[in-house]
């Protein structure tokens, strides 16, 4: 008995061993530096990653990315992590708090004036010609 | 040379001085000798700018580095076709081509009014020669193409190797025209407000320069979005760049007049919005110019930080506060004669794309403005790139596609509704066919917006194309014609109408391309080694050998990839990175061909299915030792010998090539953007095509007759 589980525990211990020896690749990439550099900003070029081309900053931001990727690392967590190393300013998209709220609420805010504007306007025209109708007959 | 196109360019300006004084007075005294005087000063303003660009042109082919702008811009190793597009790479050539055109396009557009807006005529003369005045005096005290550089260097520094494209001698006329030709359906605009002409007339008259406009400036941003998937190295074509969305905004508007003056012709319907739509695009097509060459926004087609900024800022908010003010001052004028009854109705429908476009460039708008609203309020610019414009313009988009299919087919006012379901049935049909086929693909639900976008895109193609099939079997009912000849004749009878269709058809196709390879590309960066292949979107590829040469311009080095799909050969690619050498000399008289600018040629295989393309990031550090010890050994050497030297390097990389970085790219459907593109002009050019235009050109001798009599010789 005591050879048995002398034997398990020789199993297992070679099973962890195996385990922690493992490449840090064998996870499967959640995503790539092509898939991330569309929302994230080249912070010195001040144009999105995937058209600074030649710039050495951008080079660094790449090699992050790629870095990260490779490490199993989603999009999401990627670009938290570019917010932490160079600030908000490298997403491509502005936070949704403070003034950067302001870039979601406003353009919003415009459609449904413009789109409000344009039933009212013809709602309450309906309802005038239907009122001068009625006026006219009595 | 230069003293002469100075003086050319200062007469210009006094010209154009002139001519918006005798406008005016013609316009406040009615009297056509001011007329005819303001008219001519517009003429003469062409004439004299035609004049200085023809002056510049030659300098730049002539590689006259005694005009500064050559010698900055152009070199004897740049080719002459290069050259020749050289003019308006530069901010100085670029502001001459701009004043030249709107020149041109206000002489076309004067001559065609005047009789039939005589009381409008002279207030547009004076607002496009008030524009001209600014463009010509930015040139004359801000940058003045023809400074001398004394003494002339023997060399010049070059043509940004980025505008070394064929799309270059096209896209900035293009783009140039288009907002050229936007200023005058604004300047008629102004001129109907302040005559108080505001009926249809003045919509008569601008409506093709309106659809011209608009068409070239959709063929400009379509070649520049070609020029980008095509040579660029960032795999995309449209980035939301600040000076991309500065053509497209004038473009959103001119589309929605375009629409607008439909309803102002036929129903009398939004007569003030029509007017506002002009101005609009008109003050879009000044911010655009502005936005390239201001500095103030970061992109990647900007000429850079210039000291224009200021005086386009003032002239742009001058325009508008005046514009503005006088729509106020005309309110009376302006009151609608009709009234929308039923926003169920082709008017209803088209007054709410209308909204929907204006909505969209709005979007676009502050989009673009936000990072300088950011800085301006919170200290720190923030940046809005395409996730931010992605959120709004898509579902705007697929709203704008389909109200536009379900609005061709709907009746003026009300249809009732059984008459409603019968049109949009058989559309609607197809929309849905297309839409349940598609997302029993696998991985097509992945992404919704681009589904819905292929449903809207059918609907409008088969609405459109079911109008002009229902036209024709009627007009062959009638008069037993063949369907080509028939399909001519109903054209023929209304081409704004059907010419329309075709640009529906044409931007429905267009945005399929644009659903299908955003949302449905295959991106991968790959690390190999000759021999070494990976797999991308359902292709091999392989990477053969390396390729490497040397010319004249600049070493390239590339690589050879053998495409197979399912053990076939598909292709073969050969992506490229080109280096130019490094006009610094301290920087290593053989280092310098390798660290000056690099640009990539892309390998690129089309086909209406999938693109496949590919781009190269080639590892020259291993060869770095070798520059670095060339530099020494060859530092005074004859430039044979450090030629050789670099060719020896290039042989050297083509022989033993490390890993190399590729970027490969399946992108399906394209190509459909640009044929899509090119169906949309067709039928932009069928609407615009004026009737009787073949007979007009077949008279035209026998009214040159009386002039040609003069030359003929006497006889005794």
């Amino acid at each position: 008995m005591t050879r048995t589980w002398h034997f398990v525990a020789l199993v297992v211990a070679l099973g962890v061993m195996l385990a922690a020896a493992a490449p840090a690749s064998a996870c499967r990439p959640r995503t790539s530096v092509a898939n991330v550099e569309d929302e994230v900003m080249c912070l010195v070029c001040g144009v999105p990653l995937s058209l600074a081309t030649d710039s050495p900053q951008a080079g660094r931001e790449r090699a992050l990315i790629a870095r990260l990727a490779a490490a199993c690392w989603t999009k999401q967590r990627i670009k938290s992590e570019l917010v932490a190393e160079y600030g908000t300013a490298v997403l491509a998209a502005p936070p949704g708090n403070g003034f950067g709220a302001s870039t979601w609420l406003v353009p919003l805010g415009g459609l449904a004036a413009l789109g409000a504007g344009l039933v009212t306007a013809t709602g309450a025209r309906r309802r005038r010609e239907s009122l001068e109708q009625r006026r006219s007959t009595a | 040379m230069l003293t002469f196109a100075r003086a050319c360019l200062t007469l210009a300006l006094l010209t154009a001085g002139w001519g918006v004084y005798a406008s005016m007075r013609a316009a406040r005294s009615r009297e056509e000798r001011w007329a005819a005087s303001g008219r001519r000063a517009l003429y003469a303003v062409a004439a004299l700018l035609v004049t200085d660009f023809a002056l510049l042109e030659s300098a730049f082919v002539r590689s006259d580095f005694s005009v500064a702008v050559v010698a900055r811009h152009a070199s004897t190793t740049t080719p002459p076709f290069y050259r020749a597009t050289a003019i308006w790479s530069s901010q100085e050539g670029s502001l001459l081509l701009w004043a030249m055109l709107l020149a041109l396009w206000s002489t076309l557009a004067v001559r065609l009014a005047a009789r039939r807006l005589p009381r409008a005529t002279p207030w547009a003369t004076a607002t496009l020669l008030s524009v001209a005045l600014f463009f010509v005096a930015l040139s004359v005290f801000w940058a003045n193409p023809f400074q001398l550089l004394d003494p002339a260097p023997p060399e010049g520094a070059g043509l940004e190797p980025l505008l070394r494209h064929p799309a270059m001698m096209f896209h900035p006329p293009l783009l140039y025209s288009g907002y050229t030709m936007s200023i005058v359906p604004f300047a008629f605009a102004v001129g109907a407000l302040i005559a108080r002409q505001v009926d249809v007339r003045w919509t008569h008259v601008v409506r093709r320069f309106a659809l011209g406009g608009w068409m070239l400036l959709g063929l400009g941003m379509l070649l520049g979005s070609r020029w980008s998937w095509t040579e660029l190295g960032w795999g995309g074509y449209w980035a939301w760049d600040p000076v991309e969305n500065a053509a497209l905004m004038p473009w959103l508007t001119a589309t929605a007049f375009v629409h607008s003056t439909i309803l102002f012709q036929r129903r009398g319907l939004l007569k003030a919005w029509t007017v506002g739509l002009a101005i609009a695009t008109g003050v879009l097509a000044l911010l655009g110019t502005f936005l390239v060459r201001s500095g103030l926004l970061t992109s990647i087609h900007a000429f850079g930080a210039s000291t224009l900024g200021a005086p386009f800022v003032a002239f742009i908010a001058l325009v508008l506060v005046a514009s503005t003010l006088l729509m106020l001052a005309r309110t009376g004028d302006l009151a609608p004669e009709h009234r929308l009854r039923s926003l169920w109705s082709r008017e209803g429908l088209l007054v709410a794309n209308n909204v929907l476009l204006v909505g969209l460039c709005l979007v676009v708008l502050w989009g673009t403005f936000f990072p300088v609203i950011s800085e301006a309020v919170t200290g720190s610019k923030a940046s809005v790139g395409p996730p931010w414009f992605e959120r709004y313009t898509v579902p705007l988009a697929i709203a704008v596609v389909a109200v536009s299919g379900l609005a061709s087919l709907m009746a003026w006012q009300s249809g009732t509704r059984h008459g409603t379901w019968r049109t949009i049935f058989v559309p609607l049909l197809a929309a849905l066919a297309v839409t349940t086929a598609l997302a029993a693909l696998p991985g097509v639900t992945s992404s919704p917006p681009s589904l819905a976008l292929f449903g809207a895109a059918a609907f409008v193609i088969v609405a459109s194309t079911g109008q002009l099939v229902r036209a024709v079997r009627t007009r062959r009912l009638a008069t037993r014609e063949r369907t080509p000849l028939a399909l001519t004749r109903v054209i023929q009878r209304n081409r704004r109408r059907y010419g329309g269709y075709l640009v529906h058809v044409g931007v429905a196709v267009l945005l399929i391309g644009v659903a299908a390879s955003s949302g449905f590309e295959r991106v991968r960066d790959v690390r190999l080694g000759m021999g070494q292949h990976a797999r991308v979107g359902g292709y091999e590829i392989s990477y053969r050998r390396a390729t490497g040469t040397l010319s004249r311009e600049k070493v390239a080095l590339g690589a050879v990839l053998d495409v197979t799909r399912q053990g076939h050969h598909v292709t073969t690619l050969q992506p490229t990175r080109g280096y130019y050498p490094n006009l610094d000399v301290s920087a290593g008289p053989i280092s310098r061909f390798f660290n000056g600018e690099s640009t990539s040629a892309i390998g690129l295989r089309p086909s209406l299915g999938s693109d496949l393309w590919a781009a190269i990031q080639p590892d020259i550090h291993p060869l770095q030792p070798l520059m670095s010890d060339a530099d020494k050994r060859f530092l005074v050497a004859s430039p044979n010998v450090q030629a050789l030297v670099v060719a020896g390097l290039v042989a050297r990389y083509e022989d033993k090539p490390p890993p190399a970085v590729f970027r490969v790219i399946v992108a399906p459907l394209v190509e459909w953007i640009w044929l899509g593109g090119i169906v949309a002009i067709a039928g932009g050019v069928i609407a615009i095509w004026p009737s009787g235009l073949a007979a007009l050109l077949l008279r035209l001798p026998a009214r040159l007759r009386p002039y040609l009599r003069r030359f003929r010789p006497a006889t005794s």
